[in-house]
């Protein structure tokens, strides 16, 4: 168990910069969840991480010893690819035991930590089994298997669930979750979907154009976000922007440096109040409904209603935004407080 | 019943070609099998079976020459450069496919350069190399000139190979622990076992029927390869071509290659599609 410091670091491939002198610390014990989007630096950063590429510039820290100059191996780190990356001549059985062979531990040590790891993940009956034999889900969790087998001092995981299917993906992120808690293990997760991020980590790292945007847990990166583009970017669907200079008649801003006025669509409030759209397009998802309206003075909002809101596009609809779920931002997208 | 008509002569076309084509490839072959069988005046004649086969040619190979030597020459020189090749060419490869250098196009169109060359071009310059390194008339000086025929080879198509394994399985190792050596000999080796056969078998073909380096390179009987061996049968007279033991010797090292290919052969066809289609 450790926590994982980055201090100044900047990586760049050829002349292009893709994380700028990034300072960051990862606490020991938690699932952290890097999101943003994609070719925004957080998979590299990962790979930084894990000692596959290497810095720039600047320290990496891994429980408070500095990994910096060290190969993969030496870091304590395990990895989970997004395309599992097993061996594929290899029994499940030694592909979780290929780190600790190659270390040259002890063969009975091995069968011990290969078959808890197997318990812990309800593979056992598939050690024998080669990987092109296994589905799916099965593979990723034979990959995971292989990281627990090392007892790293940080996991990492690059996109683990990408390639499963939907209702294969929620399980498996319910099963990661308390995997981690039941292995009280430092975990970094790398992810584009915000959905996921929101759903697992208990800190998350928005990350846009190799530079953290915004550190916090999700309900504080959903509830505050610092800027126009955390906003947009967690919370799904996105976040309404109406520009002031629109003419529609929205609230007064209290700060004369605001431009942008944010909300998000749960919190639009409909059939009342002093703003009136056109429904452009209605989609019925059976449990919620999300209108799109268009507002006279050009500006569009997306709104959320119950499943059974009778509505046509076409339709004109009243709405309001209530005040304290209002977000200001001024002309570069920084988040004014009101 | 028209068309079915037409479907049967493409269908009687079609075997005919194939026919052609197994007389054409396999005749050569054939004919060598049953001179190799018929004796003295007989050879002149074109009996396409032998009426009194005879071993006695099988038997004269042997015992006028060293041909027992020769071919365990052959075998020496085709296993060591086998081994030597594909030694060179997967850690050649490695860094080629794997790792990134200043250099790395150039060199390995160098690599490429080398086998555009004819034999004969570098026939002199090789000869001085071979005795500066007192390797004239030794099996190791075959080994060290074949190699030059067959690395461009091997290097670049387990390069190909190479490059086609997915970078995460590397990457997978390395964080295991594993050094860039044991990626090699743990990870990629067993993946490529059919790349490995299909050029190993190549370059042993090819030092198999190597002629010209090793006429060359080589002085007494002893050291000969078969091909040599073989080119060197003589008569009793200037004026006498032994075809018939010439025959016996070609069948004897011919079946070697045949048993080898048909040993290897769901490998080779593995390997020489290997990346075409994503598996």
């Amino acid at each position: 168990m450790a926590s994982v410091d980055l201090e100044n670091v900047t990586k760049r491939f050829g002349r292009t910069e893709v994380i700028h002198k990034m300072d960051l610390t990862i606490e020991h014990g938690r699932l952290t969840v890097f999101v943003g989007p994609s070719g925004c630096g957080k998979s590299t950063l990962l790979r930084l991480i894990a000692g596959l590429e290497e810095v720039t510039s600047g320290d990496i820290r891994i429980g408070g010893e500095s990994v910096t100059d060290r190969p993969p191996a030496e870091r304590g780190v395990a990895m989970v690819f997004q395309s599992y990356a097993l061996y594929p001549h290899m029994s499940v059985f030694d592909n979780m035991a290929f780190g600790l062979k190659i270390s040259r531990t002890k063969r009975d040590e091995i069968k011990n930590r290969v078959r808890q790891a197997a318990r812990i993940l309800q593979i056992e009956p598939l050690l024998d089994y080669k990987p092109r034999e296994l589905s799916g889900g099965q593979r990723q969790r034979v990959a995971i298997g292989r990281a627990i087998v090392r007892e790293p001092k940080v996991f990492l995981f690059d996109e683990p669930l990408s390639n499963l299917d939907a209702a294969l993906r929620v399980q498996m992120r319910l099963e990661l979750a308390s995997l981690q808690r039941e292995l009280d293990a430092t975990m970094v997760y790398v992810t584009h979907d915000q959905t996921e991020a929101m759903i697992l980590g208990h800190t998350i790292v928005v990350l846009n154009a190799g530079r953290v945007e915004q550190v916090g847990t999700p309900l504080e990166v959903y509830r505050t976000p610092i800027n126009r583009f955390v906003a947009g970017f967690i919370g799904s669907p996105e976040m309404n922007f109406l520009k002031l200079e629109d003419g529609a008649p929205l609230p007064k801003p209290t700060a004369p440096e605001i431009v942008t006025l944010g909300i998000r669509p749960e919190h639009v409030i409909l059939g009342e109040g002093p703003l009136q759209g056109r429904i452009s397009l209605v989609e019925r998802l059976g449990s919620e409904t999300f209108l799109h309206l268009e507002l006279p003075g050009g500006g569009r909002v997306t709104a959320r209603a119950s499943g059974d809101l009778s509505a046509r596009p076409g339709d004109m609809m009243t709405m309001k935004f209530p005040s304290e779920h209002l977000h200001f931002f001024d002309d570069e997208d920084r988040k004014i407080q009101a | 019943m028209r068309l079915s008509r037409a479907r049967l002569l493409r269908r009687i076309l079609f075997y005919l070609l194939i026919t052609i084509i197994l007389i054409y490839t396999l005749f050569p072959f054939y004919w060598a099998v049953v001179s190799s069988l018929k004796s003295g005046s007989a050879l002149f004649e074109a009996h396409p079976l032998p009426i009194d086969p005879a071993w006695s040619n099988y038997t004269a190979v042997f015992q006028e020459q060293p041909f027992g030597r020769n071919i365990l020459n052959s075998i020496l020189v085709s296993t060591a450069t086998v081994a030597l090749s594909l030694l060179l060419a997967v850690t050649a490869a490695y860094a080629f496919g794997r790792i990134s250098f200043r250099g790395r196009l150039p060199l390995l169109l160098t690599f490429l350069g080398v086998s555009m060359f004819p034999q004969v071009a570098v026939l002199s310059g090789m000869f001085e190399l071979i005795r500066t390194l007192g390797l004239y008339n030794n099996l190791l000086g075959l080994v060290v000139s074949y190699m030059i025929i067959t690395l461009p080879f091997t290097v670049w198509v387990l390069t190909i190979f190479m490059r086609e394994l997915p970078k995460e399985l590397e990457e997978a190792a390395l964080v295991d622990g594993a050094t860039h050596w044991q990626v090699i000999t743990h990870i990629f080796l067993p993946l490529m076992g059919p790349a490995l056969v299909s050029t190993g078998l190549l370059a042993f073909i090819t030092a198999w029927n190597e002629f010209l380096f090793a006429l060359t390179f080589t002085l007494t009987g002893e050291m000969r390869t078969v091909p040599v061996a073989i080119a060197l049968i003589s008569g009793a007279s200037a004026y006498e071509l032994p075809w018939g033991r010439i025959m016996a010797a070609s069948v004897i090292v011919t079946v070697p290659l045949v048993l080898l290919v048909l040993v290897f052969q769901r490998k080779i066809v593995a390997g020489l599609t290997a990346g075409a289609v994503k598996g």
